[in-house]
């Protein structure tokens, strides 16, 4: 209560100081708050005060984001843009009964234009596969059936001995030079 | 899915609600796929058929040392086995949707379903169940070969075997 008496008084004392500088409205020091910006009523045409805002930096992220939609709508465009004439204009194929005496192509047997053109372009038919596996299936039985057959042979040549296999030459009798141990005392 | 037959008369308000609000979403899209898309489909329509496989000499008739004859059957076998899984899910599912539908009236409704499932499910078994990994065409002939004999020696699967068996020729 003194205090503020007496502070009431230095107020007055400053104001008679220096009259224009109004404080806070002269005289009444303490018993006025704050007036708020808010409950007064300013208008600006700006968004107000301009805030420099201090935050870590965000171009990297945006970089980022902004490299990973263009690289993907480079390709996805075009290729949902096909796709999508390929569905509406061109269709999918319907089921039908094989006609008589028409034997139907390879690419022919798939439902999605798409997977007919790949069928068609890029793929073998599966006969082709399966006729290459055969193929193979042959040639290695006809190996295993030669590779059996030849340890058969050698086998009992080697046992009876008188097959072509096995068999070595040796030399001619005749050509033997006994002279060395023909006389006992050489 | 829109309720019911299209055919019946006098629906009730819920089921003509339901239908209104199936057809704010599905006239559009009906109604784009006939006007557009059918007739610039219809110029060059495409068309496609089902395989049809020739039925190659099967296993029991190949000769010992013949892999070729082998690799035919066993591509069969394994065609064969495709269609009689299909089977048996088709008849599973038709049971499963029996008794989904009748719920409590299950057992008033749904025998005969359920005793071709059963069936189907028990020859499935027997020709290619308990196999292992390398189900090939050989193991479920040697299979029907072994259960055969001991059918012979013992009478049919499910009776028990006999202790004492002569070794017959």
């Amino acid at each position: 209560m003194v205090g503020m008496s007496v502070l009431r008084v230095a107020a007055g004392f400053a104001a008679r100081l220096n009259p224009f500088k109004q404080g806070f409205s002269n005289g009444r020091l303490l018993t006025r708050t704050t007036p708020k910006t808010e409950s007064a009523a300013v208008r600006y045409g700006s968004h107000g005060k301009q805030m420099f805002v201090f935050k870590p930096s965000d171009y990297y992220d945006r970089r980022f984001l902004h490299l990973l939609r263009y690289y993907i709508l480079l390709t996805g465009i075009p290729v949902a843009a096909i796709i999508t004439y390929i569905n509406v204009f061109i269709g999918e194929a319907e089921l039908a009964e094989i006609p008589e005496n028409y034997v139907p192509e390879h690419w022919e047997y798939y439902k999605h234009p798409i997977t007919r053109w790949i069928a068609r372009n890029l793929y073998d038919p599966p006969e082709k596969n399966y006729e290459k596996m055969m193929a193979l299936i042959e040639i290695e039985s006809e190996k295993a059936e030669m590779r059996r057959t030849q340890m058969d042979v050698r086998k009992l040549m080697r046992e009876k001995g008188d097959g072509p296999w096995y068999h070595y030459e040796t030399m001619d009798k005749s050509l033997i030079d006994y002279s060395p141990k023909s006389t006992p005392d050489n | 899915m829109p309720t019911g037959d299209e055919n019946v008369g006098n629906k009730n308000l819920f089921f003509r609600f339901y239908d209104g609000l199936y057809a704010l979403i599905d006239g559009p899209v009906t109604l784009f796929r006939e006007k557009f898309v059918e007739p610039a489909q219809s110029g060059n329509k495409l068309y496609y058929y089902h395989r049809r496989y020739r039925r190659v000499p099967s296993i029991d008739e190949c000769e010992v040392g013949d892999p070729i004859c082998y690799y035919e059957a066993n591509e069969q076998f394994r065609r064969d086995k495709h269609v009689e899984d299909n089977i048996l899910s088709i008849l599973r599912q038709r049971r499963l949707e029996c008794e989904h539908y009748h719920r409590y009236d299950a057992d008033k409704y749904c025998e005969k379903v359920k005793q071709d499932y059963l069936t189907a499910e028990t020859n499935w078994f027997t020709k290619y169940g308990d196999i292992g990994p390398k189900l090939d065409v050989r193991a479920a002939y040697m299979k029907q070969k072994h259960r055969l004999i001991w059918e012979r020696r013992h009478g049919p699967v499910g009776s028990g075997m006999k202790s004492s068996v002569t070794v017959e020729h």
